[in-house]
């Protein structure tokens, strides 16, 4: 019957172009919207994933109130009345234990790497310029282990930070705003002691302006010293193995301290809800554009069935089968699926290829200042087997209905 | 080995308009029978009852000692494709197929194209179309496409021969020139014939008449 279907589809040159277009068309939309979205949204979570950590495990913040005073003062119930009543934050926020919490991690077989830091808000100030920026000191040998902050570097090596020495490596923006180059020192303070000299030794540029434009790293050590709290880290970043097992490790180490442990999609539960209805819109758009190009199939075979009315009953009369007969139509429309599937992928491709030459906002790019398109494999497949699995879909009615026409209807038919 | 009628019946419509009227007989192998009467007397009908594209209201056809209302439905359309082979009125041949394509469509179904193929040529020579065996049959006339027709009936060298008004849609010539064909087929081929058709001197032409008035065989 392939046969058949084939020379069917041939002699209806337009319908099957039209149709063919139709199913290309919605699976190159496909492509090339996912390859859009998706290609975005690697890009942000390889920036969340592997520019800070797979978990975090946060200093808890602690505020002050009347109820905790009175325990930790008047243990034994006596009746205080506060004339202002304490509030605020509890000076800053340190990781309680933080030996037992590394030599836990260091013993977990999960866990790749995990990164002592301490992060402050600090003041840049270089000529007349002040500018505000998080400052996180971090041990640069380990630091590298947990994210891919060397692949970004621009200008120095992270690694020239090193154990202490005042030496800080900043992001693209921050440098371009503060009007400083490598080499020259801008004064860092944290507010509690006289601003100190800090020489920057490195470039990076992750490609998310805001974090190009107030991260700075230091050595942990001297960090600590500019925020005099000596040994104390605030924060430890961890890399593991398997990124998977991000919410379900970060879900158990939450149990094990008062600490705040959180993986980078609970951190950014924001980022993936939004993602998620990206998710939602581009597969409705996919669905609706198949669906019409469905109905076209389903259209164009119907009509083609009450004309091939007197074929179908000369075929029967042959002795081709009912099952022969849907059998026949169903064929042309897997043939225009598979087809169409075929050439969307092809026009995906260079639609998706062409859309990663554009140029876009350095802040989006990464490197080459190119937009982020996406070219995963599985985006082909999906689109593939859309394409086929709506046509078949839509050959299928038509198909069945021409397969339950009995010859002699037809013939009577035509002889009346 | 032959067709066997029994006391077959058919009625259409909510109504019930008897068409046949308790036909019973026999077609014998061999045989060249015309089925003859005058229109609405129920020729087509009976025409399509024997040749198993339609079901009587009552009664049964025998065909080769097996009953039709037994035969399952891939047992039937087997029997249709091995042992039939149908002539239309309006010879209905595939418009995307070319002459020799059409001839062979029967073949696909059993798989067998390539081993028919040979025979079809020589079908198609026989009949005088060997130089047209690549043409699309809108490239052919009516008389050569109802020749192609025949030619495809008779390719998987069926047993019987339907044939329902072949030459109703053909000039003189071209009719006589079918009808011919017909009787080299039966002749040669002992293949059995039965056509419907209201011309009297073409009807003649057969070893044996049926002769239907409504729907009674006289």
């Amino acid at each position: 019957m392939f046969f058949l279907a084939l020379r069917h589809l041939i002699s209806r040159k337009r319908q099957t172009t039209l149709t063919l277009l139709g199913i290309t068309l919605g699976a190159a939309a496909y492509i090339a919207i996912s390859a859009m979205m998706l290609g975005f949204q690697e890009f942000i979570i390889d920036q969340l994933v592997n520019n800070d950590s797979h978990v975090r495990i946060n200093a808890r913040e602690e505020m002050l109130n009347e109820q905790v005073l009175n325990d930790s003062f008047f243990p034994d119930g006596e009746l205080v009345n506060w004339v202002k009543p304490p509030m605020g934050r509890k000076d800053n926020a340190y990781i309680l234990a933080p030996r037992a919490w590394l030599d836990r991690l260091e013993a977990d077989e999960k866990v790749q790497a995990a990164s002592p830091q301490l992060v402050a808000q600090a003041i840049a100030n270089y000529a007349k310029l002040t500018v505000g920026v998080r400052l996180i000191g971090s041990i640069p040998d380990i630091q590298r282990r947990v994210s891919n902050i060397e692949k970004y570097m621009l200008k120095g090596k992270f690694s020239d930070i090193g154990a202490s020495g005042n030496r800080i490596v900043v992001g693209k923006e921050f440098l371009d705003k503060i009007g400083a180059s490598i080499g020259e020192s801008i004064l860092l303070t944290v507010g509690k002691s006289a601003p100190q000299p800090f020489k920057i030794v490195g470039v990076f540029r992750l490609g998310v302006k805001s974090l190009d434009e107030t991260t700075v790293f230091g050595a942990l050590s001297d960090v600590q010293k500019l925020n005099q709290t000596p040994s104390r880290i605030s924060d430890i970043a961890i890399r593991l193995v398997d990124v998977e097992q991000a919410s379900e490790l970060a879900s158990n180490l939450n149990l094990m301290g008062q600490e705040k442990v959180q993986s980078w999609n609970q951190a950014n539960e924001g980022i993936m809800s939004v993602f998620k209805t990206q998710d939602i819109v581009r597969n409705s758009m996919t669905f609706a554009i198949l669906i019409v190009a469905g109905f076209g199939i389903y259209n164009i075979l119907s009509l083609a069935v009450s004309h091939k009315r007197r074929e179908i009953a000369i075929l029967r009369s042959m002795g081709f089968e009912p099952r022969d007969i849907s059998e026949l139509f169903l064929t042309q429309g897997v043939i225009l699926g598979v087809i169409g599937g075929l050439l969307g992928v092809v026009i995906g491709l260079g639609a998706s290829y062409g859309m990663s030459l554009v140029r876009v906002s350095e802040a989006r790019g990464l490197g080459t200042g190119q937009m982020m398109v996406s070219f995963d494999g599985l985006i082909y497949v999906k689109a593939f087997l859309l394409a086929c699995i709506a046509s078949s879909v839509a050959s299928f009615f038509p198909a069945r209905a021409a397969g339950r026409l009995e010859p002699i209807d037809i013939i009577r038919g035509e002889n009346s | 080995m032959a067709i066997q009628m029994h006391d077959i019946e058919k009625s259409f419509g909510t109504r019930a308009t008897k068409v046949l009227h308790g036909i019973t007989g026999e077609i014998q192998s061999g045989e060249m029978v015309s089925i003859t009467g005058r229109s609405g007397s129920g020729k087509s009908t009976l025409l399509y009852i024997i040749s198993t594209l339609d079901r009587p209201s009552a009664g049964d056809v025998t065909i080769d000692g097996v009953r039709f209302s037994a035969m399952n439905s891939k047992q039937l359309h087997g029997f249709r494709n091995t042992k039939m082979g149908f002539v239309f009125q309006f010879h209905h041949l595939l418009p995307e197929l070319t002459a020799l394509e059409n001839v062979l469509m029967p073949t696909l179904k059993t798989r067998s194209s390539k081993t028919r193929r040979a025979f079809a040529l020589e079908l198609l020579r026989e009949f005088d179309l060997s130089d047209k065996a690549d043409r699309l049959p809108a490239q052919l006339s009516g008389g050569e496409q109802q020749r192609v027709a025949i030619a495809r009936a008779l390719v998987m060298q069926p047993r019987y021969v339907f044939a329902d008004e072949p030459t109703g849609n053909l000039d003189s010539a071209n009719g006589q020139l079918v009808m011919n064909l017909f009787r080299r087929i039966n002749h040669e081929r002992q293949t059995t014939i039965i056509y419907v058709t209201h011309d009297q001197d073409f009807a003649a032409m057969a070893s044996r008449k049926i002769q239907l008035v409504d729907g009674k065989l006289i």
